[in-house]
């Protein structure tokens, strides 16, 4: 029989290594957890713009810019086949072009646009690939044709939308190609990840293509890519930052020679898309998968206050029997993740449902304004674009 | 043999089923805008606001205004509709309108490109969603040959 003391001193440290563990696992556990230092907060400073029969409050295309100290909003209405350009502090129309699709003044059918100033508007036409110059008055002052690299590989450019915008990074145009790996049923193969450059730069100047070196992130390969959406943005250290719909990460470069994987800090548990292949066949069942999977739409850098707006389309876990995927899909519910400029979380913001379209918003100097233009806010009207300032605030 | 005729008759019975369900959906979707799909031999339903290389053929060729050919609009914008109806110059009388995004929410229509149905005695016999073809063309000499 051992004597009681003994006993007492055993238990004793038995006692003190659980709570260590305890301790130790608790304290894991909290590391888990980003706390939010910063918010999103709505003040009640807006802009309100009446628009005419052939503008929209709902574009995937629009780019903010400033020119001898006023801000100005251009916006492609693709339907209308218009771009609009908005005085914003002035509150009214500045200037819009009407693009035709025949006759001398033409343009491709389908295209993106980036305006590299308030007098000239780059417009990439996507059938028939071309980048054409415009001036105040609209008219076409220079073509550049982009069908081929100068290695003869054909240029497969995607949509221009959201964040897949084009940029402008001296005077070096920067387009998004397509991902596709059709010839291998949507499997991204190391051939295809090979022929899979990020992004085609196309010198503004003297038309020469560079596709850069830099290509897929190999952690891609033997993924079914089918239906892969991604998005990117610029820093201002001329760096890209780029994500990729099936990746939980971001993927930053600043030599287009290699990337930088970085995982995105929030506390938000992403449930992505994979695997879109076997949905193909079948419409509704496509559309519903695509609703209930999270999707970051666009990457926002906030220059004025070095950090980052990650746009989150949220999925939606419970589908009604008739899910109105028209609304669903154009007036995504979701939330903002703030990152600092060295992509460390500041803040998870969720926004009211049914209030705010998250596929429109602008970073200016006063903050964030996202549109107030969700089709099912008792307010909307499609009359009117309207957009509410949101400044980032210490919590 | 006999396996391939259960293979066959079991692959028959797929077919029809799913087409019959399509069938109960298409009307309950014409019957909601007061209409009934047994006056009708062919209904396109095109998103309005899809791309307009996408639904400008089908646009195009609605001008021709065939007995039993019936065109739906589908869009939630009323600015989607009037835009369409003014550069295409089509017979409001003649177009259905469907702003409840009803078709889509239904599975009807992809949010892209038009969607034929070809229907027999009101029940749908063949289904050509442009979405995933390549030959839009083809499809609308398909639409002619039924209509004749």
């Amino acid at each position: 029989m051992q004597p009681l003391f003994k006993t007492n001193l055993k238990m004793k440290i038995k006692l003190v290594i659980s709570f260590l563990i305890y301790l130790f696992l608790f304290g894991c556990r909290q590391e888990d957890t980003y706390k939010d230092k910063f918010t999103l907060k709505t003040s009640s400073e807006s802009i309100s713009i009446k628009i005419d029969s052939s503008s929209t409050n709902l574009s995937f295309r629009i780019q903010y810019l400033t020119s001898n100290n006023t801000n100005y909003l251009a916006v492609l209405a693709r339907k209308f086949n218009s771009l609009a350009i908005y005085n914003l502090d002035k509150k009214e129309l500045y200037n819009k072009f009407e693009f035709k699709n025949k006759g001398p003044n033409s343009l491709s059918t389908s295209y993106g646009f980036v305006m590299k100033s308030i007098d000239t508007t780059i417009v990439v036409g996507f059938y028939p690939k071309v980048i054409y110059f415009l001036n105040n008055n609209g008219e076409i002052i220079k073509k550049l044709p982009y069908e081929k690299d100068s290695d003869e590989r054909l240029i497969n450019p995607s949509w221009a939308n959201l964040g897949y915008r084009p940029i402008i990074l001296n005077n070096t145009l920067y387009i998004f190609p397509d991902f596709r790996a059709d010839e291998s049923d949507g499997i991204l193969t190391s051939i295809n990840q090979m022929n899979s450059p990020v992004d085609i730069a196309i010198n503004l100047n003297t038309g020469k293509i560079k596709v850069p070196s830099l290509k897929l992130p190999e952690e891609l390969i033997g993924k079914d890519i089918t239906g892969m959406t991604a998005c990117r943005t610029l820093n201002n250290k001329n760096c890209f930052i780029y994500h990729f719909s099936i990746i939980n990460g971001l993927f930053v470069t600043c030599d287009f020679v290699s990337f930088k994987k970085v995982a995105i800090e929030t506390n938000y548990e992403f449930k992505l898309r994979e695997n879109q292949g076997r949905n193909h066949s079948d419409l509704k069942k496509a559309l519903s998968y695509i609703l209930t999977r999270d999707e970051i739409i666009d990457i926002h850098f906030d220059s004025y206050r070095e950090c980052y707006y990650l746009v989150v389309f949220k999925r939606t876990d419970e589908l009604g029997k008739n899910p109105d995927f028209r609304s669903e899909l154009l007036y995504p519910k979701g939330f903002i993740i703030i990152l600092d400029k060295n992509l460390r979380h500041m803040g998870d913001v969720f926004l009211p449902d049914n209030t705010y379209s998250l596929k429109m918003m602008f970073v200016t100097p006063q903050g964030l304004y996202i549109s107030e233009d969700h089709i099912n806010n008792p307010t909307f009207s499609e009359d009117y674009m309207r957009f509410r300032l949101f400044t980032l605030e210490r919590l | 043999m006999k396996l391939f005729a259960v293979y066959f008759l079991l692959i028959l019975f797929t077919f029809n089923c799913k087409n019959d369900i399509k069938t109960k959906d298409l009307d309950y979707f014409i019957h909601s805008y007061g209409a009934d799909i047994k006056d009708y031999r062919v209904i396109c339903i095109v998103p309005a606001d899809g791309c307009s290389s996408c639904i400008d053929p089908s646009l195009d060729y609605s001008l021709k205004y065939k007995n039993g050919f019936l065109l739906v609009l589908s869009s939630i914008y009323k600015k989607s509709f009037n835009e369409i109806l003014n550069s295409k110059k089509l017979d409001t009388a003649k177009v259905m309108l469907d702003p409840n995004n009803l078709s889509v929410s239904m599975g009807l229509v992809s949010i892209v490109s038009p969607c034929y149905y070809f229907l027999r005695d009101g029940k749908i016999v063949k289904i050509a969603d442009m979405i995933y073809s390549t030959d839009k063309f083809g499809i609308l000499k398909e639409v002619d040959l039924f209509l004749k």
